[in-house]
């Protein structure tokens, strides 16, 4: 029950966060006469819609230059739960989409090793499913279909912490 | 020198133990545990089998005997190598040499080449303590060259049977899938079915896709297995008959883990298409799918009860996967295991009282249906796929050893541990049959 509230609220942000980025507020100063040139005026908050400054971005989340060159989306064991990062790039891929109109959208579910493989089949699916939702809800309007290869398909074999990582993913594609 | 050799044997288990603990990946086909020192399988001498027109076999009879009652923990081979006679039939059998060895039990027999790849075997089984003959011995006759291992298990059986007094597997077999990089990063995959000691292989099904979660119909004629669609994950039912398949599930989605009802009248699976992975039935004869759980959480992984009246399936539902039972009487859910962070991928005995799973994500782990205790069969991170041999007395599961894949089969008590050489390469999930009918 909590999980679904938190996933309402989730895709409830996005919805916010999206409109913001639809109206990016311009700086000006009614009350003078003369133009404000300030520093802040350069500096754009909410970058590629992110909610973000382009050097947060970057510092926080990796994320360099527009979210939209991200097609991967990471998370953590046995959870389909959207961290920041993923919500950011997320976020840019449905507004994108939305603009562009119609696409056909596959989202592709993975899971780590650990777990069992049908576990992981339904994992993978669930991830997949989360992302979907949080495009749909941000103004995707695409056909996203979902697929999930559980963790039949690693990027990285390795028993490692790292490889288990990198193998939790939902991979946009289209 | 009966004593010094039954010390020499302890040492040499001890050693073999000791290497286990230090270094898990170990060759060694047979792995004895000997932490529960006084419990141990009983003694027992196989005499090589006289071939009487001295011609060669590919598989030795004696060997196929000892690997099977050797793999159930219930029996301890004593190799032929300290045989003081090596007697083929009834009157060249004398008790003293036996006894000297500390053989309880001891089998004999004979080859017999009737003709061109016609073969019969004769066998004779003997309780060394009480110095009788355990009934007539017997004849198994009408034999290829290629039916002489199973006549091998036909043995162990009747070995099996008449000492420990329960049913045998040792004619059963299995599945499992087998992957194969083709080409760079491009696999194949192949469902097989081998004699339960992994012999005699030989492909069913083959896709570019994954395959993975072979589940016998009881009669052993049909697997229901998962495969790719370029949608997603289905599920198919083969037929190891006419090798002809048809797809059952193939609805939006995940469609996973097949599992038949005892009677193989259904077939439970796990399916998403309302959104999140529910438990659904499939009815063979109707062929109408009824969803049967509806809860947010991942539900997955069915198994049925030894009678079908419940079924036991993984859940997701309190947050981290733990198992449920669903009674099919009064639609009630019931939580089985509340040990350890995760426990997934269950299946009951055939006699329902004990529940194996795979624990903490990648050990095996045996619960007792009454008193709810649970004991690891294994303590690896990586062991998959566990599954009872149709007595009841075996488990037979994936490990990996430094990244090896391999199929072993463990006695359900954990004692003895065998891996399956005769199956190698990258492979996983594998399941054991029904017995023949």
């Amino acid at each position: 029950m909590n999980r679904k509230l938190g996933l309402i609220m989730t895709v409830l942000m996005g919805l916010v966060l999206t409109a913001c980025a639809s109206k990016p507020k311009p700086v000006v100063d009614t009350e003078s006469t003369k133009p404000v040139i300030t520093e802040t005026a350069t500096i754009d908050r909410n970058a590629f819609g992110s909610g973000y400054t382009v050097s947060d971005l970057a510092s926080k989340f990796g994320i360099n230059g527009d979210p939209l060159n991200y097609k991967v989306l990471y998370f953590e064991y046995n959870s389909s739960a959207i961290d920041e990062r993923s919500r950011i790039i997320a976020t840019r891929h449905a507004q994108h989409l939305g603009e562009k109109g119609g696409l056909r959208v596959n989202l592709e579910g993975h899971a780590d090793e650990r777990g069992t493989r049908d576990f992981n089949l339904a994992l993978g699916e669930r991830r997949a499913q989360t992302v979907a939702q949080l495009m749909n809800a941000a103004g995707a309007s695409s056909t996203i279909e979902t697929i999930s290869y559980g963790e039949e398909r690693p990027v990285d074999a390795a028993h490692t912490e790292a490889a288990w990582k990198a193998n939790r993913r939902v991979e946009i594609k289209y | 020198m009966n004593n010094f050799q039954s010390f020499r044997r302890l040492l040499v288990s001890a050693t073999l133990l000791l290497a286990c603990l230090v270094s898990l990946p170990s060759y060694a086909q047979v792995e004895l545990n000997i932490s529960g020192a006084e419990v141990r399988g009983i003694p027992i001498a196989i005499v090589p089998f006289k071939v009487l027109d001295g011609s060669v076999l590919e598989h030795q009879i004696n060997e196929v005997v000892a690997f099977d009652l050797a793999a159930s923990g219930k029996f301890e081979p004593i190799a032929a190598k300290n045989y003081l006679s090596n007697p083929s039939r009834d009157e060249e059998v004398q008790w003293k040499d036996w006894r000297f060895i500390d053989a309880e039990v001891l089998v004999i027999g004979e080859v017999w080449t009737l003709g061109p790849d016609k073969y019969e075997v004769q066998f004779q089984m003997y309780d060394i303590a009480r110095e009788q003959r355990i009934g007539n011995g017997k004849r198994i006759s009408g034999l290829s060259m290629r039916d002489l291992r199973m006549a091998a298990h036909v043995i162990s059986d009747n070995v099996y049977q008449a000492f420990t007094g329960g049913a045998a597997a040792f004619q059963s077999r299995m599945a499992y899938v087998s992957r194969t990089e083709v080409e760079y990063q491009r696999f194949r995959y192949r469902l097989m079915v081998a004699d339960w000691d992994g012999f005699g292989a030989r492909e069913v099904y083959a896709s570019w896709n994954p395959l993975l979660s072979p589940d016998w119909s009881p009669d052993g004629q049909k697997l229901a297995f998962v495969g790719f669609n370029d949608k997603g994950s289905i599920v198919k039912v083969v037929d190891l008959t006419t090798f002809v398949d048809q797809t059952i599930a193939g609805f939006r989605g995940v469609n996973s883990a097949p599992a038949w009802s005892p009677d193989g009248s259904k077939i439970a699976y796990s399916n998403s298409q309302h959104g999140s992975p529910d438990i659904f039935i499939y009815d063979v004869l109707t062929r109408q799918h009824t969803r049967i759980s509806s809860h947010y959480g991942i539900d997955t992984e069915p198994s049925w009860s030894p009678r079908g009246e419940s079924f036991l399936f993984t859940s997701s539902r309190t947050g981290k996967p733990q198992i449920y039972s669903y009674s099919v009487n009064d639609e009630s859910v019931s939580r089985m295991t509340f040990e350890g962070d995760e426990s997934a991928n269950a299946s009951y005995n055939p006699d329902g009282s004990k529940i194996l799973m795979v624990h903490e994500g990648g050990q095996i782990a045996v619960m007792d249906g009454e008193t709810s205790r649970l004991t690891m069969l294994t303590n690896a991170k990586f062991d998959e796929s566990p599954s009872f041999s149709p007595n009841g007395d075996m488990v037979l599961y994936k490990t990996e050893q430094q990244y090896e894949p391999a199929l072993v089969v463990a006695s359900a008590d954990g004692r003895v541990r065998t891996r399956l050489s005769l199956v190698s390469g990258d492979v996983r999930e594998p399941a054991w049959s029904p017995l023949r009918k």
